[in-house]
């Protein structure tokens, strides 16, 4: 599983990892830090939709930072434009209710800083390998530790999805309905969630003793990064799964 | 007891990869069934047609009178047992008793005749002795025992065996063996989906050979095992026996017996 | 701003500004790199063997869970376990990873990287108190985690989401709103009302799975201070 990650020939690519988080964090204190509504609007799609396009990723880019913004979107027009005690200005009735100025302005405020803070980390996210980003930050004094479990979790997580589709079937096989009332549908979480707790959590016997078993070998080598050095290796193994991070992994039922 | 039938059955994965083409055959009540095959075969996706986990994107699957894609899985399981590989993704009781009987109290039997199919299920499956533990605490060849008595105690007039030997020894599979044994002299149907040739050879009387989603053989084992050139293709090697047999140009024979009875014939001839 | 008639003297009435929100964005994420960072460093290597798995228990419960069309998120159940078997910080360090990983594939999620942390760190710190010894402890465990963590997110939602979720419980923000409340108490008021049943069961179904353990995990776990407060 490789989150967000596209991969294409590109300057933006090429970059450091730390570069491109520092360009995207600079970018969002730059938008907020002026205080001015259209501010994160204009850098959007004066800085951050150029460099997409220039990293190859342009679609990509618009596509998810639409698809995390819209249901705020939504929420903030509807809820704030609607119902805005603070304000005065009415600029349209619709029956008992008001849009008012004020609330139009605080929501449309509140998009654009939610797709400017979104399409900067985006940025980063489409065009640099979980495994080099943590590699960069591991450099910098990120604990070795922390990017392994990170690194490990990104890899177990399909096999988790896989695991837990399989024991939806063997459960049902059993006769288990996971349809119905509320009340059928949420007896069938305990025998979902049990298998599949109890499972992965047997497993991490033999994880903790293949860890232990690793680490060793690794301090006997005297490398500088014994955790997640080697799992980068893995980290482009992992493109193939990329299928599987998102989408319809459980069947329907 | 119920007769299955498949219909022209073909399946085509969300993915675009189509694992069922045009299946046709029909199991009748109490026969014992191998579906072998390599990986990728079709036969896990053919088992599970049986119980409705999945559903043919074209033809269709008669579990008795009920036609699969008009009942839930939950309600064919009162039909068809599935048994699957992995005991982990199913065990998530305290004691292997509550786990068994999951199944029967999902399926609205009463508490008496509950207590009783998972009373006989245990005994089935030599697990009476450890009925009050954790399921998770016994060893692994014990624990697919608990799986394998969890489906037995639905009382289903089908059983679903997803590769019932692996993970065991020696005595393990003989012990899975003499289950499924017994489970056919009870007049139970019996699928079983499995790589290991020789249990099949000791424990189903029909095999059906799967390769790229059709049926390549189907018949009793004599005659399968017959036919070395389409087995060779699908990477499924007959057992020791009947290859020893093959090898001495002897009557096929996949029992020690047989097979040293032939071996003395031909002996006495010569 | 052409196309809207604003008076230009307008200001928001001291609800928000975008240096809140990037003041708020600062304070959060920095507590919580330097929470993670800080506490990472005395973990046992079985600590770290578990903390992945609890991770990806969360990320997949979330899923499991919606596919099973219930209006809760259970995304949080590997991090209260680790707290309670491991220990507090195990948990708070759980939790703020597993935002960190949340953050791959929804960068939005990475403010309330702090309300993860501390939703590990109270299960630990009520499963050290012993309150997972007995059921009846275990509800009211959830229901304070519940309100404290949507205390905590609320001037999350206020200052840098001008107060919405993005999800179905905005309709109790808009109903507060409506109501005459400000901003920042719509969103607490929101989370006080949609958290606590979610932590509620995701704490039970956490007793419950502890109680399910076998034994030869209970032994991995025994090792820790908070096992000895543990259901028998």
């Amino acid at each position: 599983m490789i989150a967000l990650y596209q991969h294409r020939p590109s300057p933006v690519h090429q970059l450091h990892p730390l570069t491109k988080l520092a360009i995207s964090f600079g970018v969002i204190v730059l938008a907020l830090g002026l205080g001015v509504d259209w501010v994160p609007l204009v850098l959007y799609l004066l800085v951050l939709v150029p460099l997409s396009a220039l990293a190859r990723v342009a679609g990509p880019f618009v596509r998810t930072s639409l698809r995390i913004l819209l249901p705020f979107a939504i929420s903030l027009f509807v809820i704030q434009s609607l119902f805005f005690p603070e304000g005065n200005t009415i600029l349209a009735r619709l029956g008992p209710l008001s849009i008012k100025a004020e609330g139009v302005r605080f929501a449309f405020a509140g998009t654009v800083r939610i797709l400017l803070m979104a399409g900067a980390l985006l940025l980063t996210l489409l065009t640099t390998h979980p495994g080099l980003l943590l590699t960069g930050l591991v450099q910098k004094g990120f604990p070795p530790a922390l990017a392994y479990v990170i690194v490990t979790t990104l890899q177990i997580v399909p096999q988790m999805r896989e695991r837990a589709s399989t024991i939806i079937d063997a459960q049902r096989a059993r006769g288990l309905e996971t349809q119905g009332s509320l009340l059928v549908r949420a007896r069938a979480l305990l025998p979902l969630i049990g298998p599949l707790v109890l499972g992965s959590l047997l497993d991490v016997e033999e994880r903790s003793l293949a860890l232990e078993a690793h680490v060793q070998r690794h301090n006997a080598q005297d490398q500088p990064l014994p955790s997640a050095g080697p799992h980068l290796g893995a980290g482009a193994q992992m493109v193939d799964c990329a299928g599987h991070a998102r989408g319809d992994w459980l069947p329907a039922c | 007891m119920i007769p299955l039938a498949l219909e022209e059955v073909s399946f085509t994965y969300p993915s675009g990869v189509t694992a069922l083409r045009e299946i046709s055959l029909t199991v009748a009540p109490g026969e014992s069934v191998a579906l072998i095959g390599q990986n990728g075969s079709g036969k896990t996706t053919l088992a599970r047609h049986l119980n409705g986990l999945l559903q043919p994107s074209s033809g269709r699957v008669m579990i008795g009178d009920w036609d699969t894609r008009q009942h839930t899985v939950a309600k064919l399981a009162a039909r068809v047992g599935y048994v699957f590989q992995h005991p982990e993704h199913q065990i998530f009781k305290r004691s292997v008793q509550d786990e068994v009987a999951f199944g029967p109290r999902n399926l609205g039997f009463a508490p008496a005749r509950v207590a009783q199919l998972v009373e006989q299920a245990l005994q089935a499956t030599q697990l009476s002795t450890v009925a009050d533990q954790h399921p998770h605490d016994l060893l692994p060849a014990l624990r697919k025992r608990v799986a394998l008595a969890s489906v037995l105690a639905m009382d289903t007039p089908v059983v679903v065996l997803d590769e019932p030997t692996t993970g065991q020894d020696a005595q393990g599979v003989r012990a899975i063996g003499e289950i499924v044994e017994r489970v056919r002299a009870g007049g139970r149907t019996i699928i079983t989906i499995s790589h290991d040739i020789d249990f099949c050879a000791d424990h189903c009387s029909r095999l059906i050979v799967l390769g790229g989603g059709r049926v390549l053989l189907d018949g009793p084992r004599e005659t399968v095992f017959a036919h070395g050139d389409i087995l060779e293709q699908t990477a499924v090697e007959p057992p020791q026996l009947v290859r020893l047999a093959q090898r001495l140009r002897l009557p096929l024979a996949w029992e020690p017996q047989p097979l040293l009875a032939a071996l003395e014939q031909s002996q006495r001839q010569r | 701003m052409r196309g809207l008639a604003v008076d230009q003297n307008f200001q928001v009435p001291s609800v928000t500004s975008s240096t809140n929100a990037l003041v708020a964005l600062a304070g959060y994420l920095l507590g919580a790199i330097l929470i993670i960072v800080g506490v990472a460093r005395q973990f046992t290597t079985s600590t770290y063997a578990l903390i992945p798995i609890a991770i990806a228990i969360n990320i997949v419960m979330g899923q499991l869970v919606g596919s099973l069309g219930l209006p809760i998120y259970l995304d949080s159940i590997g991090t209260v376990l680790v707290g309670v078997l491991v220990g507090p910080l195990a948990g708070a360090a759980t939790g703020g990873l597993a935002n960190i990983i949340w953050s791959l594939f929804n960068p939005v999620a990475m403010p309330f990287a702090v309300v993860a942390i501390m939703i590990g760190l109270l299960a630990g710190t009520f499963a050290g108190l012993g309150w997972f010894k007995r059921f009846y402890f275990v509800p009211i465990a959830g229901l304070i985690t519940a309100v404290i963590a949507a205390i905590m997110s609320s001037p999350l939602s206020a200052f840098i989401f001008n107060g919405v979720t993005g999800s179905g419980t905005d309709a109790f923000v808009a109903a507060f709103r409506a109501a005459g409340n400000s901003i920042l108490a719509a969103a607490t008021l929101q989370g006080l009302i949609s958290d606590p049943l979610d932590k509620l069961l995701t704490f039970m179904i956490a007793y419950l799975i502890i109680v399910a353990l076998p034994s030869r995990l209970r032994a991995r776990f025994s090792q820790s201070a908070a096992a000895s407060k543990l259901p028998q």
